[in-house]
């Protein structure tokens, strides 16, 4: 059994624009954090084999380091990635697929693969995870 | 956590496994009931249902000259969540990214 889960977006925005959010590092710093954590540095080495690499810092002053290896590009339709939660934590796979959605932007598909346990986080984030979705949709349904 | 997450990966990521825990999820059965449905041996059994036990998913006791298994679900609660927070993290994130490109065209 695999343990992977899939998201379907569909993002308002033209494919290589979307693409070059997951390449350029200021772009990825910019949205890659949660609100409670700020994107400390994000390095890309934009290359199959180069590294893609976020730090980021939460609310408590922890630091949190995302790295991954870089191997797949085909662009503004295909990155893959061998993504890691923490620097030790074991390889898992990352596929993002871009296409063009039926009434103009990008469908954005991302399947996140070979998903083992990580002690690193802990039941804190996903608290943290949980209140800051249903505070974007209290705001969404307040607007 | 009762178990580690990666044991009760593991004790999933088989298929023989998989289809004993679906016989168990129809109530207690003995060692004997488990193994006539499916084309292993008695041994065979043995051998997944210890790796299941070891990963908390099945109890198992004896009752005089048999062995009775029961379904433990409570591991897979967990598994599921871990999932799920990874649905979480990422669903974040991509809202977060739709933002930052819906907004830079603004």
């Amino acid at each position: 059994m695999e343990f992977a889960v899939a998201l379907d977006r569909v993002i308002p925005a033209p494919r290589a624009k979307v693409y070059r959010a997951w390449l350029d590092p200021e772009v990825l710093a910019g949205w890659m954090g949660p609100d409670d954590f700020s994107v400390v540095v994000a390095t890309v080495d934009e290359r199959v084999g180069g590294t893609h690499f976020v730090e980021l810092i939460d609310a408590d002053g922890q630091h949190h380091t995302f790295t991954s290896v870089i191997q797949e590009l085909v662009p503004d339709e295909r990155i893959v990635l061998a993504w890691r939660f923490h620097p030790t934590a074991e390889d898992t796979l990352l596929t993002v697929t871009l296409r063009d959605a039926e009434g103009g932007g990008t469908q954005l598909r991302l399947e996140h693969e070979r998903i083992t346990y990580e002690g690193e986080l802990d039941t804190r984030s996903v608290d943290a995870g949980w209140s800051q979705t249903l505070a974007k949709l209290q705001a969404l349904l307040t607007d | 956590m009762v178990e580690s997450l990666d044991v009760v990966f593991h004790a999933l990521s088989s298929e023989p496994r998989r289809d004993l825990l679906g016989a168990l999820a129809g109530g207690e059965r003995t060692v004997g009931d488990l193994a006539s449905p499916f084309d292993i041996s008695l041994a065979a059994v043995s051998k997944h249902l210890k790796v299941l036990e070891l990963a908390g998913l099945v109890e198992r006791r004896v009752d005089g000259r048999t062995t009775i298994c029961r379904l433990r679900p409570e591991p897979l609660t967990e598994a599921r969540e871990w999932v799920v927070f990874i649905e979480q993290f990422w669903s974040t994130r991509l809202d977060r990214l739709e933002k930052l490109l819906t907004e830079g065209d603004a």
